[in-house]
């Protein structure tokens, strides 16, 4: 896993670029010939995302306290006499023997609080809502699905398998939401034939107009569907007596940073349509239609609390 | 700290457990005398071999103690340095509210990176570090980052290219 100096030095020189924005399509082209020009440039950007997969899951106040922290005192002094060592003491232990999250090097994939719209040809369409990821492939007439993370909006008119952690979803002319979760996934279909395939398992035909949950072993009573479910597409977040953790929860899904909720104000509930793209506005919003007080530590670390 | 010039070539079969037969239990009492506490002079003793191990430096050593309290020095800098950032670490938590603490299972995970990348960002300017946790942590883009650190946007990237380099490829 060694690189030479001038692969990490494109490698960084392509990841700043990025962070500065959208590639216009000539960058886009180069950057493209420069990953397929050698297995050493993909393998060195697939290391760089590996290393930010873990970087992204660091809590921020954590993350600046930790790496700013200041030396004990009563070992100032010791260490001075210690005379030690020069700056040069980095090792490339560590970071780089972790497995890698497969969801990184996705076909697509959309980044937090972004939602992206995948063209699937002969007029299926693919939404990804925030921090989601799929594998796409083509199996002669049929297309497979990976949802790695996240959730996703299929609508298609062709055959198409949806493939979670949990199972295999066969559609055909569908339009369904699918969402992974730790341990199980959700599903709501809305038109369209869907069975669900698990081995070991009977396929099962999914009900229309309903949504429920399945692991690889148990799957839950179908239920009518939720008034959020697939809003996102449209941006929005639809609460109808929604518990406000749960809101809270929904609503950190597009936001960077903790969102947190006390317990003693989680079981209020809201109904609404929010727009997610402003999630400070409905943070603020919070405060003028329930007894709460929005606490602001941080830019990325908001809590939500009794107002007294 | 006196070197003396003398060069003592290793037997080429197992020039490492020559040097721990040799030198363990003095390098372990070196330790304890630093450290004050016999358990931890035992480990960092065994970290030390370990990196003797690991060091990618010919296998004639001048002087087999100075080389061993050389690199005991850095394994003992290293140990303190964790100590430092886990007790930053702790008092950081335990002020988060209740509910917007990691997991347990997350706490020793995000422990574990954030000790290894303090490890690689090592020697960095504060500022520079401070610009890579903000973009790569927090997310935020240049010109957030160059008014959050009151520096200009090219200096941020200044930032951002020496500690990439760094924390990626150890460069």
């Amino acid at each position: 896993m060694d690189f030479s100096a001038q692969v990490a030095e494109q490698a960084v020189h392509w990841l700043l670029e990025m962070q500065q924005g959208p590639l216009n399509p000539r960058q886009q082209h180069a950057w493209q010939q420069w990953l397929d020009a050698h297995s050493e440039h993909r393998r060195a950007w697939e290391h760089i995302q590996r290393v930010n997969s873990r970087l992204r899951g660091l809590s921020s106040p954590l993350a600046h306290a930790a790496l700013n922290a200041p030396q004990a005192a009563s070992r100032r002094q010791a260490l001075k006499l210690l005379l030690l060592l020069g700056a040069g003491s980095a090792v490339t232990w560590g970071l780089r023997a972790h497995t890698p999250i497969p969801a990184l090097l996705a076909d697509y994939r959309s980044p937090l609080g972004q939602r992206r719209r995948i063209d699937l040809g002969s007029g299926g369409q693919l939404q990804l809502n925030s921090a989601s990821a799929v594998d796409v492939q083509d199996h002669g007439a049929q297309k497979l699905i990976r949802l790695l993370e996240g959730e996703m909006l299929l609508s298609t008119p062709q055959a198409v398998t949806v493939q979670t952690a949990q199972g295999a979803l066969r559609t055909e002319g569908a339009r369904l939401n699918v969402r992974e979760f730790a341990d199980r996934t959700q599903v709501a279909l809305f038109e369209g034939r869907v069975e669900l395939t698990r081995s070991g398992h009977a396929d099962m035909l999914l009900p229309v107009a309903r949504q429920l949950s399945f692991t690889s072993t148990t799957v839950s009573p179908p239920q009518s569907l939720d008034a959020n479910s697939g809003a996102w597409v449209d941006g929005m977040l639809v609460a109808a007596h929604m518990r406000l953790g749960d809101f809270l929860e929904e609503l950190g899904r597009y936001r960077r940073g903790q969102l947190g909720c006390d317990a003693k104000v989680a079981d209020l509930l809201i109904s609404g349509t929010y727009p997610l793209d402003d999630s400070e506005r409905i943070l603020d919003l919070l405060e003028i239609s329930l007894p709460v007080k929005v606490k602001r530590f941080t830019r990325y670390w908001v809590n939500v609390e009794a107002r007294v | 700290m006196q070197i003396a010039l003398g060069v003592m070539p290793l037997p080429p079969a197992h020039p490492v457990e020559s040097l721990y037969q040799a030198h363990h239990s003095w390098l372990t009492g070196w330790l304890r005398r630093k450290l004050g506490c016999p358990h931890s002079a035992a480990d960092l003793a065994q970290d030390t071999f370990i990196r003797v191990l690991t060091a990618r430096e010919p296998s004639v050593i001048v002087e087999p103690r100075a080389f061993l309290t050389t690199l005991a020095k850095r394994v003992l800098c290293n140990h303190y340095r964790r100590q430092d950032v886990e007790r930053a670490y702790q008092e950081t938590l335990a002020q988060m509210p209740q509910v917007l603490a990691p997991s347990e299972e997350d706490k020793a995970i995000i422990l574990q990176t954030l000790l290894e990348l303090d490890q690689l960002l090592d020697g960095l300017p504060r500022p520079v570090k401070r610009a890579f946790l903000l973009a790569q942590v927090d997310g935020l883009t240049y010109p957030q980052i160059a008014a959050e650190l009151g520096i200009s946007v090219a200096t941020v990237k200044r930032h951002l290219h020496k500690a990439a380099l760094r924390c990626y490829f150890a460069l």
